[in-house]
């Protein structure tokens, strides 16, 4: 009688292990599938669209070119890389082979602008836009040359 | 007014030398905001991309100069991954967020005419900073003045080390150890 017990107790003792291999087997499956889907989605991500993400700040061009042509190191550690949000009056408009569209903000008492570089996908909505009008841009501040540049614009208004 | 034939032939030489030299002499120092730099990696296990259609380049023809400037954060990537790592752990353009390029042509080269109708084979040399490292590097530039619209191309191949540029062991077969840069300009203009 002690002796059956023994053995079915070292069954149950067998086929609880064999069964916590099969979870955990499981458990790893999971969380290598869930791994490699994240990887791959991580691969495969583009650039952000920036007209779903939110400026980190808005400013307006002229301020902004001051701060640029004064304190090109300072205004780097504040907006290089970053989403901001411009308003100004269209100076310039540079239209090459209608895909590199180029708008510059700021006014003409400055020598330098914040150069607007729009976005592919946004260049047709921003055909109408004229010299003088009054506009609102997101874009990503890419640093300073002549101009301040801003990367894949987005026109806010 | 009366004027003798000698007089005449002074005028009319006058206004002859007036109009050759106006428009070689406003176009001896050009400039683009809006130059295209690309660069590609190509390995047997990925092909790496960027442009940046936002450099700044000027040609002062006059005085043999040639310089351009990009913006690092300016370069695009097809995927995200790959600008992020480009930025933060190869470029580290917050730190060294520009590269410029400082020469001259080299005197073979010279004299450099920006006269309508011109194609030029030159050959241009001069230092690259980059990643905070500056080398001399020599490259071949073609000069194309055509129906008075200035273009410029020039490519040549850099390699990482020397520009301190580390790729970690993981991916180093991905990332190609000499990369090939295009220069294309589409258009100069007069620099005012």
């Amino acid at each position: 009688m002690a002796e059956c017990r023994r053995e079915t107790q070292q069954l149950n003792q067998v086929s609880f292990s064999k069964n916590k291999i099969r979870y955990l087997l499981a458990v790893i499956l999971v969380i290598t599938t869930l791994l490699c889907i994240y990887a791959y989605k991580e691969f495969m991500r583009k650039p952000e669209d920036l007209s779903k993400s939110d400026a980190v700040e808005s400013i307006t061009a002229s301020d902004l070119y001051a701060l640029y042509s004064n304190y090109e190191d300072s205004a780097n550690k504040k907006y290089l890389g970053k989403i901001i949000e411009i308003t100004g009056t269209a100076v310039e408009i540079e239209n090459q082979q209608d895909t590199l569209l180029t708008i510059l903000l700021g006014n003409t008492l400055q020598p330098g602008r914040v150069s607007c570089l729009i976005e592919k996908k946004q260049t047709a909505a921003a055909k109408n836009i004229l010299l003088g009008d009054v506009l609102k841009i997101k874009g990503i501040c890419t640093g300073y040359l002549m101009d301040v540049e801003l990367n894949r614009c987005v026109i806010v208004k | 007014m009366k004027f003798n034939k000698g007089m005449h032939r002074k005028v009319f030489g006058i206004l002859l030398l007036t109009v050759i030299s106006l428009p070689v002499m406003a176009q001896k120092k050009v400039f683009t905001k809006s130059g295209i730099i690309s660069f590609y990696s190509k390995t047997a296990i990925e092909r790496i991309e960027a442009k940046n259609k936002k450099v700044l380049a000027v040609i002062d023809a006059e005085n043999n100069k040639i310089e351009f400037s990009v913006l690092i954060k300016g370069f695009e990537f097809e995927k995200a991954l790959m600008q992020e790592h480009f930025n933060e752990n190869y470029l580290e353009s917050d730190k060294y967020p520009k590269a410029f390029f400082k020469g001259s042509f080299d005197a073979t080269s010279l004299p450099i005419t920006l006269a309508n109708n011109t194609t030029q084979k030159l050959q241009v040399n001069g230092n690259l900073t980059l990643h905070g490292v500056t080398n001399a590097i020599k490259a071949a530039a073609t000069i194309v003045v055509k129906n008075n619209l200035i273009t410029a191309v020039s490519a040549f191949t850099i390699v990482l080390s020397d520009y301190k540029i580390k790729v970690p062991a993981l991916v180093a077969n991905n990332i190609s150890k000499e990369i090939l840069v295009n220069i294309n300009i589409p258009s100069l203009q007069e620099m005012k």
